[in-house]
């Protein structure tokens, strides 16, 4: 086979909220490419993992290579394709990285979303040729010259560039696939130099260990070569290389400008940091720019539940592990929940995934502490402690300063929903920065709150408020001093560690009524009373009580009735799986998430 | 112990269930039609085929119609239901023979009629001789009734239970207390006491869900409950389960059966059975009932069968209901189980609690402990099951 020259390669990326149609635009380029015939193509073939399918969301991103003879000329175009969702935010400056050009894909219908908006500008961050396409032009409800003028207003873009298409009708593709191989620019190598390329990627093969998605940058690789990873300083040997296409296809070496994979017997994903280089062991080749570890911004603990096995727990961790190094976990033991896991995650999303991972994957009954974001303490000796867990917060005598992350949200929402989502951003302490006017009727409002505040509940909350047009994005801007404190949770006298909460002292009397209140709706009843209580220090700020059996008989009990009883003893039975047992009071896996409880519902 | 050991019973006693009602009255769930008596033949016809599929026969200490209301149906086809289980089962010579009835069913034409068949315990659905509770339960007979019912049947059966029900919107100790009184003064022979219950399907669960009140609170039923029991008592009644009283020698066999671990037939719409190591449950729909019957198949809802394991865990936790207890030597008996097995931590924490009383020979459940009986139950069974290393 004859080497691909670099003017011939297209490295782009599909930059696209949810439900855009990036999926089906990236298998419509498949099709019209002639990667994979229209019988070979599965639905959606970029998302392949099951849990991708059930949300709807690309989580990892993929690559995968075209090679194409288009209007009389070889062309070699690389699809990396990038997570939409802002855990993954560092991934996606990554696959960018890799990228000369990204199609910016909007729904003709819904418009310009949060998500794209922070997307398209970290594209244009990176100096990426954008290609603006606006999808689903086919749609009975499309508005696509309004969608035009939106991307004019946010995004600067010239609307003459637009490509418009309907990914699903097969509409404007081979127009796409001009744009692509017209304006996105070759990538810019020297195939001669010292081999340097970017790791924007990797999976887990259970036979073969780690996959190595890579972007050469300059010079080659060959099978069976030496290479070093230039941050981990390991070095392997590439036992094979080659192409997504979109099956792993070997090569025999790759080149400058071009995107593949690498397999070296690497036993864990750990191993494969992403934004790493791979240079000659030993070389001093230059790592790329913006290589950082992955930064785990939210925490929670995970523990067996009562009769589960600890050992069990850890292994299945370990395991996935393997899989994604963005997650980590360390034991951590607690007074009220006995030996366990902290672990760490890139977000709230990212924690979900996690835990249906484990319970799908290793059917381990989890009990799961409420997530809480990794504050920061000044002590009086001028230390600085990261808090990963409020159990960790020192006497407040102790503390010189207390810090919280801080985020700069965008949301965007039609007009008439305005008011209701600055209420939203004002209850949790969000100051407003920016108004924009995308269009007559949408609007991006810029908020900078603490990231306490966005994480659990904000998108619901801005979902029901807008009833579901409105969407947002966050970034991360650094750590700012609060006046924050812990709040402690009784149970019967007893402080229940894996309880407590970090809240603003200004809220720290509604949230500790709030989850003392959910926590009564969530304990049984028992044989006493059970006292719940809410503390700052010494001083209790709110109280319930679970109010304990008067009587408890059914009346009567007979053949059928025990054969129903059973049934339900059993059932009841499944649903205590889930508990642990504290002092002697009973507290299941819901109790734990009542501490997210605002006490706003009325 | 080796689980080999345990001994498997014989069944003693069958239920049969009878579905049929004039009404439906609002808080009840079971297996019945009202006003649809065009199926008695049918269903006549079906049971006979139940009971030859299973090729169930021997001789039995206790039988049991219940339903719906059995004595609904008229001489011939009482005869006929008999005639038919005889012809499979036979009753001892000590043995009982309970039917329930419905007070306003009973003349002296039907009363001669179920003792020429042999029946020699009357179970009256009285309820109550409060006639707003009456009302308000929806039955369709008065005190009145209830009376002439029990004095038309006293010389002919060896036994009369009431059921009595407590707990319902407003009722307070003193109208629960003239029932149980005038119950009393019946003479009748067993009483049943039972809680209103508010159970899926029926129509006071959907006037629960809009939110209409129909039971008192937990504070008042507890007290009502003490209340029977002390009135009882005091009348000579003996409680010998959670919801049952009965004098001197008239506790009713066929129901203990259920809580000892005994085995039994049962056939009919909705009829639960335990019968070697497994329990079975008819389809609850009478139609479906005869349908499955007449087209040759058996009209299961669900069986399961059952380990020795959970064999010993249901003996435990039903034999609890009974104020003797669970026996302990017949519980190592028939589950291959030993005290060993038992959940330490938590009986030792319900001893603690004053609720559970456990010496050589039994475990029961203490005066107090009768009041949360249900929960203590529950976590007995849930903390049985959880156990390990059980014997495969």
């Amino acid at each position: 086979m004859t080497e691909i020259e670099p003017e011939n390669i297209r490295n782009f990326c599909i930059i696209a909220h949810i439900d855009h149609g990036k999926s089906t635009l990236a298998d419509r380029l498949l099709e019209f490419t002639g990667t994979i015939t229209k019988r070979e193509m599965q639905d959606q073939v970029l998302d392949d993992m099951e849990l991708e399918r059930a949300r709807g969301i690309t989580i990892k991103a993929r690559a995968v290579c075209m090679n194409t003879t288009w209007n009389g000329r070889p062309y070699e175009m690389n699809l990396i394709d990038t997570p939409g969702h802002v855990d993954f935010h560092y991934e996606v400056s990554r696959s960018l990285a890799c990228c000369e050009g990204a199609l910016l894909l909007v729904d003709a219908f819904q418009g310009v979303e949060a998500q794209t908006v922070a997307n398209a500008y970290a594209a244009i961050d990176q100096d990426l040729v954008i290609i603006p396409v606006i999808n689903k032009i086919d749609l009975k409800h499309q508005r696509a010259d309004e969608v035009a003028r939106e991307m004019e207003q946010v995004l600067g873009i010239n609307q003459d560039e637009i490509v418009r298409c309907s990914a699903k009708a097969g509409i404007g593709i081979k127009e796409l696939i001009d744009a692509i191989v017209d304006r996105v620019p070759p990538p810019a190598t020297n195939r001669g130099g010292d081999l340097q390329a970017m790791i924007f990627d990797s999976h887990y093969d259970d036979y073969r260990g780690a996959v190595t998605y890579i972007r050469m940058m300059n010079g080659r690789i060959e099978k069976g070569q030496k290479i070093q990873f230039k941050a981990k300083r390991t070095i392997y040997e590439v036992q094979e290389l080659g192409h997504f296409k979109p099956k792993q296809t070997p090569r025999q070496k790759l080149l400058g400008g071009q995107v593949g994979y690498l397999i070296c017997n690497i036993k864990s994903l750990e191993d494969v940091q992403i934004g790493d280089t791979v240079v000659r062991p030993n070389s001093d080749t230059p790592a790329l720019p913006g290589y950082i570890e992955p930064k785990r911004m939210v925490y929670c603990g995970l523990y067996p539940s009562d009769g589960q096995d600890f050992s069990e727990l850890r292994e299945a961790l370990t395991k996935l592990r393997l899989n994604d190094p963005s997650f980590e976990f360390q034991p951590e033991s607690s007074d009220a929940l006995g030996f366990g896991f902290r672990c760490g995650f890139l977000g709230l999303l990212h924690m979900e995934i996690i835990q249906q991972r484990l319970e799908q994957e290793a059917d381990i009954d989890l009990v799961q502490t409420a997530p809480n974001v990794t504050y920061e303490i000044v002590t009086r000796s001028g230390e600085v402690l990261p808090i990963h867990r409020p159990q960790e917060v020192p006497n407040a005598g102790d503390i010189a300063e207390f810090r919280q992350p801080m985020v700069r949200v965008s949301l965007i929402q039609p007009e008439e929903y305005l008011g209701a989502v600055m209420k939203l951003c004002q209850e949790r302490r969000g100051i407003q920065l920016n108004t924009e006017y995308l269009s007559p009727t949408r609007i991006m409002l810029t908020y900078r709150m603490p990231l306490a505040e966005v994480i659990y509940d904000l998108h619901d909350k801005l979902k029901s408020a807008t009833r579901g047009y409105g969407t947002m994005d966050y970034e991360l801007i650094g750590y700012e001093p609060a006046d924050l404190v812990r709040i402690d949770i009784l149970v019967n006298g007893n402080r229940v560690d894996a309880l407590s909460i970090i809240c603003n002292r200004g809220d720290a009397d509604r949230r500790g009524r709030a989850v003392v209140k959910k926590l009564k709706e969530e304990i049984d009843r028992h044989m006493f009373d059970i006292a719940v209580q809410a503390a700052i220090g010494s001083r209790v700020i709110a109280r319930e009580t679970v109010k304990a059996y008067r009587k408890n008989v059914t009346a009567k009990c007979y053949g059928g009735d025990i054969s129903r009883k059973r049934k339900l003893w059993q059932k009841q039975k499944e649903g205590k799986k889930r508990m642990k047992s504290i002092g002697s009071v009973d507290i299941p896996q819901k109790a734990f998430m009542a501490v997210l409880d605002r006490g706003e519902e009325r | 112990m080796n689980f080999s050991d345990a001994k498997i019973p014989a069944p003693t006693s069958v239920y049969v269930h009878v579905p049929f009602c004039r009404q439906r009255c609002g808080y009840c769930n079971f297996a019945l039609v009202a006003d649809r008596d065009y199926l008695i033949k049918d269903f006549l016809t079906a049971l006979e085929s139940e009971m030859m599929q299973y090729e169930a026969t021997g001789a039995i200490d206790t039988l049991f119609l219940g339903g719906g209301t059995p004595t609904l149906l008229d001489g011939d086809a009482l005869t006929q239901l008999c005639e038919s289980i005889f012809r499979r089962f036979k009753l001892r010579a000590d043995g009982e023979f309970s039917i329930e009835a419905n007070p306003n069913d009973l003349d002296s034409d039907k009363i001669k009629c179920l003792r020429d068949l042999g029946v020699n315990r009357l179970s009256l659905g009285a309820q109550s001789f409060n006639a707003l509770k009456l009302d308000f339960l929806e039955r369709d007979h008065d005190a009145a009734q209830i009376y002439q019912a029990i004095d038309l049947s006293r010389a002919h059966f060896e036994s009369i239970s009431l059921d009595l029900m407590f707990g319902v919107r407003g009722e307070t100790a003193e109208v629960w207390q003239t029932d149980l009184d005038t119950a009393i003064s019946t003479q009748v022979q067993h009483i049943s006491t039972y809680e209103l219950t508010i159970e899926k399907g029926t129509q006071f669960w959907n006037r629960t869900n809009r939110r209409e009140r129909l039971k008192t609170n937990e504070n008042n039923n507890a007290k009502l409950y003490l209340l029977a029991q002390e009135r009882l008592t005091r009348a000579g009644f003996h409680q010998y389960e959670i919801s049952n009283f009965a004098q001197p020698q008239h506790a009713c066999r066929h129901n203990q059966a259920y809580w000892n671990g005994s085995r039994y037939w049962a056939f009919g719409p909705g009829a639960a059975s335990f019968v070697g190591n497994t329990r079975r449950i008819n389809h609850a729909g009478v139609i479906r009932y005869i349908r499955e019957l007449k087209q040759g198949r058996l009209p299961l809802a669900d069986q399961e069968h059952l380990t020795h394991r959970q064999i010993g865990i249901d003996m435990l936790v039903f034999g609890l209901r009974q104020v003797s207890g669970c026996n302990l030597m017949r519980w190592q008996e028939f589950s291959g189980l030993n005290v060993q097995d038992l959940p330490t931590t938590i009986i030792d924490r319900f001893i603690d609690a004053g609720w559970i009383s456990l010496d050589s020979t039994a475990i029961r459940l203490t005066q107090s402990g009768l009041l949360f009986a249900d929960a203590i139950c529950s976590e007995l069974f849930t903390a049985m099951d959880k156990i390990r290393g059980q014997v495969k």
